[in-house]
């Protein structure tokens, strides 16, 4: 959602000296100031780049810009409280700030992010130069975004380290966890939450009575991994998974291909019969 | 500096001391959630039994409870519950939160002030107060309001936000003097505060709230401690200013802490002693976050300055000529 032009900072242009013949003397002109979103830009770049930072606090304003506008708001910032907040930021982020975090919504990631390389800090400091940070919006009231758990697992799921198919089963691992962990956050939050001031990009997803559920392929090793009570079939590679939410109950775990056929194929004979069985456990 | 009074009556009575309360949801000074909607945590509900009566008037600061749209009717039943936990204060106002007045990026602010709009045509707010402060950024939250950037660009932006926060709000708004040291913060421009702020509650014709802490936490950026802390304090829109605040302030590795535990410093009793009698238009005092235990009752160390600052706030109220 785009502001209207009318519920911005709108107000009346700056009047700017009348203009002067040779022969008159005029104004001393003022320097020229950054705009509005200049100065937007330059807020966010000082709390989620390292680098333009540690450059700024190091060697000051004009190590990171040629800019006259830029070098004169730069040049009155305290750099102990900008990195103080800088790191209150990533925390907020990390931990939450009255709703969940990353931390809280990816434990198993995390943990396999950890053993391949990827700690905290180097986490947070690449998540935030992402195109995928650009996205996150916690707010509404400057256009919708994504919430934090997509964007972190958009993140996440780009990374060398984490990929859906190929030889390494550990990077197989990595990114159907970061899928699995973020469906589960974002389905709790599109019931718990409801309505939820985030859109998701997430396909697929689809509403239920009380709820909404989602379909997903993984390999078989790891729904017991993720703590589905329901084994996969034995001897198979991959297995389908339900994912529900309702007020009642979040649950998820292998389910036949027919069961998944019957919730994703409109017009299945079978549905009605599958979505009155989930009914009974109330969790459709 | 003189500098006119808004369009607006004057107060005829001086309400005296009021009450500022932070209510996080989850936290157990705060709101709890319910099976019916929510209610406040039993530690709020038994300092509100033992001192809603020492308060003229109150305020409770809004926060999320959820990741939802805006909607009055996820809040009110805990809000109810709030109010009628202090039956005999009947004049309230609201601290919003969502305003965000100090930001230099374009916000649509309507849905904060139609949330607030409707509260007060359940709660009837006598006012509606935000500090001037960058309270998120890009959607955003920032770990604590960053104040405005003091450049005449951030200025008239400024500016423009609070105009339009008061004509979008149906009760009056009082814009606070923002917090300089609220935690972290740090500053883009290197306009003068005082000034920048008297020049905003001028041209967007706004009512203005002075956090003492705040006002405070500038001067000793400015390095003005000690009986320097008076200086140029006349530079505040004061004829404006129908609030104060003051909130548990302490100065930490020589630097100036706005921390809301609940102790007020000496120099907050002072400074407030010396702004009664040049704010005209004062309605009330704020103590804000007063910190107390299950047995609602005020940590011992801040009962000091609490006495002092009520009998002080008392002393100005029973000076009121209607």
């Amino acid at each position: 959602m785009t502001p209207p032009a009318a519920a911005g900072p709108t107000g009346p242009e700056p009047t700017g000296p009348e203009p002067t013949g040779p022969e008159q003397a005029g104004p001393e002109p003022t320097a020229p100031e950054l705009t509005g979103p200049e100065l937007t830009a330059l807020l966010a770049r000082l709390l989620t780049d390292d680098d333009y930072r540690e450059r700024l606090a190091a060697h000051g304003p004009a190590a990171v810009t040629g800019n006259p506008a830029e070098h004169a708001c730069l040049a009155t910032v305290d750099h102990g409280e900008l990195a103080f907040t800088a790191r209150r930021f990533r925390t907020d982020l990390w931990h939450g700030d009255g709703a969940g975090g990353i931390a809280d919504a990816f434990p198993r990631s995390l943990a396999l992010l950890a053993a391949r390389g990827r700690p905290r800090a180097r986490l947070v400091r690449e998540f935030l130069a992402s195109p995928w940070f650009g996205r996150f919006r916690a707010l509404p009231y400057t256009g919708e975004g994504i919430s934090l758990e997509e964007a972190f697992a958009g993140y996440a799921m780009d990374l060398p380290c984490a990929a859906p198919d190929g030889a390494d089963p550990a990077a197989q691992d990595l990114w159907y966890t970061l899928r699995h962990e973020m469906l589960l956050a974002l389905l709790t939050a599109l019931v718990h939450e409801r309505p939820v001031s985030f859109r998701t990009d997430v396909p697929g997803i689809l509403p239920t009575d009380h709820g909404h559920a989602t379909v997903r392929t993984c390999p078989a090793r790891l729904p017991a991994r993720w703590g589905a009570s329901a084994a996969a079939d034995p001897g198979s590679t991959d297995v389908t998974c339900l994912y529900v939410c309702t007020p009642r109950a979040m649950a998820f775990g292998p389910v036949s291909r027919r069961v998944a056929d019957a919730l994703l194929r409109p017009g299945e004979p079978e549905a009605e019969r599958v979505r009155q069985a989930l009914r009974r456990r109330g969790i459709w | 500096m003189t500098t006119a009074a808004p369009t607006r009556p004057r107060p005829r009575t001086r309400l005296g001391l009021g009450v500022g309360m932070d209510l996080p949801w989850g936290a157990r000074t705060g709101f709890r959630e319910t099976d019916d909607g929510g209610d406040i945590t039993p530690r709020v509900r038994t300092f509100l039994e033992r001192h809603a009566g020492d308060f003229a008037y109150s305020f409770f600061a809004f926060q999320p409870r959820h990741r939802a749209r805006l909607r009055t009717a996820d809040y009110v039943t805990a809000y109810d519950r709030l109010y009628a936990a202090m039956p005999g204060l009947h004049t309230r106002a609201f601290h919003h939160t969502l305003l965000n007045m100090g930001t230099p990026e374009a916000y649509d602010r309507r849905p904060a002030a139609e949330f607030a709009n409707a509260l007060h045509a359940r709660y009837g707010f006598s006012w509606v107060v935000e500090d001037l402060g960058i309270w998120s950024l890009q959607g955003r939250p920032l770990p604590y309001p960053l104040p405005p950037v003091l450049t005449e660009e951030g200025l008239r932006l400024a500016t423009a936000n609070a105009r339009q926060a008061r004509e979008l709000l149906e009760p009056p708004l009082h814009v606070e003097f923002p917090g300089f040291t609220e935690g972290g913060s740090f500053v883009l421009g290197g306009l003068d505060g005082f000034d920048y702020f008297r020049r905003l509650a001028e041209d967007a014709d706004v009512h203005v709230t002075l956090d003492v802490g705040h006002v405070l936490s500038y001067q000793w950026l400015k390095g003005r401690t000690g009986r320097a802390m008076f200086d140029e304090l006349e530079r505040l829109p004061l004829d404006r200013c129908r609030e104060l605040h003051l909130s548990g302030c302490q100065i930490v590795d020589g630097k100036f802490r706005d921390l809301h535990h609940g102790i007020l410093l000496d120099e907050q009793i002072e400074l407030t002693r010396h702004l009664l009698p040049r704010c005209p238009n004062l309605l009330g005092v704020t103590y804000e976050d007063p910190v107390y235990g299950d047995d609602g009752e005020l940590v011992e160390k801040s009962r000091r300055n609490y006495a002092r600052l009520r009998d002080l706030v008392t002393a100005w109220a029973g000076r009121d000529t209607p």
